[in-house]
């Protein structure tokens, strides 16, 4: 009897950790590889002095971010720095990139350049920056004014698209090549504000569009599958979806396919590899790609500019483009030249 | 009287779930045609296939967590092999078998020969897993497979619209189900989660059949993989994530006891099909997802319940 409590004990604690860990999985990225490197130094002798800048993003798990980083090292050899990029293993590791960025001040960064993991945990590292008169840029994230105001912190700018703009050059396209829309919507995970500017900016455009389905899939392709599958199950008649990331977009392509369904333009956010692959496949219409490499040369411009003494805006926008069957190899020749 | 009582806890779950069409059927119409019936196979695969193996580990009177990171895993190696390494995609398949198997072995040895918490144990692996395919492959995802290799995730039978992929799992439970019924295996595995000590004083070799338990699920990870980067045509170090919770409350739904020694193959199946059930009912009702978790949630919390009373009733 005494046995079978203690084991039964056990049970619970077992599962209680498992949803603990449940939770701390719940996210659109995933987990990844921490590594850290620098470049700069070698081949470009500095035309800045020595300096270092810290780079710390979300993660370095999907292709957004592993073209931030080449387009970071790529921009500091241009322009003669020396920049650390790193992250956490996941996106939803706040606590480690509170770390990243501690660690940074301790060790003496000329600038930092962050992409927030939560709108409202880094407001302290950030403060610990300013006092350390460490400038911070941040970069496609934005995070929570009102506390790091609140906290007397400060940010040089925030440099990134913006979302509801970008989402709206799909939903022109849209809106002018397709007439008597029956519109799905792929929404992404509900409370993130980028993930429904997109999708208001596209459905802002297409107003005359039934809306047929507006699912989220949480960013995940096979989720994507299975809802798109539901979706014609019930809506045979959808002309057009929005999806709001890449992920979602290819779930909904494999989705089209294995049923057969055709003439059905799908459109989706970040133009990813399998993207262009897609167009060029003609399975996707468009994709609204995002430039994380001009983001991240953007960013580190900006950290020059205030090592200068230079004052930024509070939004320093960087363009976002719809790429398309029209347009597809421009955009292709132009991140192949970030790979040499 | 132990037979009836697995009856009962199968019957429950079989009720909730013809409950649950029904209801879905009035609410609506979309929801009863064949086609309908089709998708909810479908998308039942890849859980019901990892279901099936951690049922097996449960049964055992253990757990394991690890593998949605397999299924990561495999997949990884799979596409860094047949689509980087341009190797025939059966070399593919089975070495994602093998590393299935393989994950799953090291998690048994682990648990019955160094004593480690099959919690622990497989916590560990689920890291390790994901980490090593994270290490393998970065952010990518692999894509690009051949028309053969694809029609395991969506080729159909010919003449038929009845995806290969169902019948895989059908066949594959139907093995699980006669072995567990039929074999030693099977009845040994029963025995070790009702009474382990037991089992080895009777001259059982426990840790042989412990071991065996988690390779199997580690197999069934990789099998699942398989289905699903076919289905996808893509392998990414970021799939699976929480499909080992998703596998669990496909067991504890279907009556199968956290404690060990008592559920069922065809159970775990029934569990399955219900919580893809409420996600493509309420999908078709257009109702979000927020609300998907929380009916979820309150199934499973309902599952866990039964389970308990059932475990008073039985020691009474």
């Amino acid at each position: 009897m005494k046995i079978m409590k203690n084991r039964q004990l056990k049970k619970i604690t077992a599962i209680l950790m498992a949803s603990a860990m449940v939770f701390g999985l719940t996210a659109c990225g995933g987990s990844g590889g921490e590594s850290t490197s620098s470049t700069g130094g070698e081949g470009s002798d500095s035309k800045s002095g020595d300096i270092k800048i810290a780079y710390i993003v979300k993660a370095k798990t999907d292709e957004f971010w592993t073209t931030m980083e080449k387009g970071a090292y790529a921009a500091a050899e241009e322009k003669g720095v020396t920049v650390e990029f790193q992250a956490p293993e996941k996106e939803t590791d706040v606590e480690k990139q509170v770390q990243m960025v501690e660690n940074a001040v301790v060790k003496g960064f000329d600038a930092i350049i962050l992409s927030a993991a939560d709108s409202k945990s880094l407001v302290p590292a950030i403060v610990k920056a300013n006092n350390a008169n460490i400038p911070v840029i941040l970069v496609n994230d934005t995070i929570d004014e009102e506390a790091l105001e609140a906290d007397g912190g400060k940010v040089e700018t925030y440099v990134g698209i913006n979302q509801y703009d970008a989402a709206k050059l799909a939903g022109e396209y849209a809106a002018e090549n397709i007439a008597d829309g029956k519109v799905c919507y792929l929404e992404g995970i509900s409370g993130v504000k980028a993930l429904e500017d997109r999708l208001t900016g596209f459905r802002d455009q297409v107003e005359g569009y039934d809306i047929v389905a507006s699912q989220t899939a949480k960013c995940d392709r096979n989720e994507a599958f299975n809802v798109m599958q539901n979706v014609l199950q019930k809506n045979p008649d959808v002309n057009v979806v929005w999806a709001v990331n890449a992920e979602m977009g290819q779930g909904a392509i494999q989705a089209i396919q294995q049923g057969n369904y055709e003439d059905i333009q799908v459109f989706d956010f970040d133009a990813s590899s399998d993207d262009l692959q897609a167009i060029e496949d003609g399975t996707l219409a468009g994709t609204v790609a995002q430039y994380p490499n001009l983001q991240a040369e953007t960013a580190i411009q900006c950290c020059l500019d205030v090592i200068n003494g230079e004052t930024l805006e509070a939004h320093t926008e960087t363009a976002a483009q719809l790429i398309t069957k029209d347009n597809l190899e421009e955009y292709r020749a132009e991140m192949e030249k970030l790979d040499e | 009287m132990k037979k009836k009582k697995i009856d009962l806890s199968n019957m429950s779950a079989l009720l909730v779930l013809i409950v649950l069409c029904i209801l879905l059927s009035i609410a609506e119409p979309a929801f009863h045609s064949f086609a309908n019936f089709i998708n909810i196979l479908q998308q039942v695969t890849v859980i019901a296939v990892l279901a099936l193996g951690v049922n097996i580990v449960i049964f055992t009177g253990g757990i394991d967590i690890s593998v949605g990171s397999v299924v990561a895993f495999s997949g990884i190696v799979m596409g860094k092999l047949v689509v980087e390494g341009g190797m025939p995609s059966i070399v593919g398949v089975a070495a994602a078998l093998v590393i299935g198997a393989a994950c799953g072995t090291f998690n048994g040895i682990m648990i019955a020969k160094f004593k480690l918490q099959p919690m622990i144990a497989t916590l560990a692996m689920m890291s390790m897993a994901r980490g090593a395919a994270l290490t393998l492959a970065g952010g990518e995802t692999i894509t690009g497979y051949s028309d053969g290799f694809r029609w395991i995730g969506i080729g159909t039978v010919p003449g038929t619209q009845i995806p290969v992929q169902i019948i895989f799992m059908i066949l594959l439970y139907l093995l699980f189900y006669y072995i567990m019924k039929y074999r030693k295996f099977g009845r040994y595995i029963y025995s070790i989660g009702g009474n382990e000590e037991a089992t080895r004083l009777s001259g059982i070799n426990v840790d042989k059949f412990k071991t065996l338990a988690y390779t199997l699920s580690g197999l069934c990870a990789a099998i699942a993989s398989v289905i699903l980067v076919a289905k996808l045509n893509s392998a990414q170090s970021t799939a699976g994530q929480d499909y080992e919770m998703d596998a669990i409350a496909s067991c504890v739904i279907g009556g199968t006891s956290l404690l060990g020694g008592f559920g069922s193959v065809w159970g775990t199946f029934v569990g399955a099909i219900i919580m893809i059930v409420i996600r493509n009912g309420l999908n078709l009702l257009n109702v979000s997802a927020n609300l998907q978790k929380l009916v979820i949630g309150v199934v499973i919390l309902l599952a866990v319940l039964a389970d308990s009373i059932r475990n008073k009733a039985a020691k009474k």
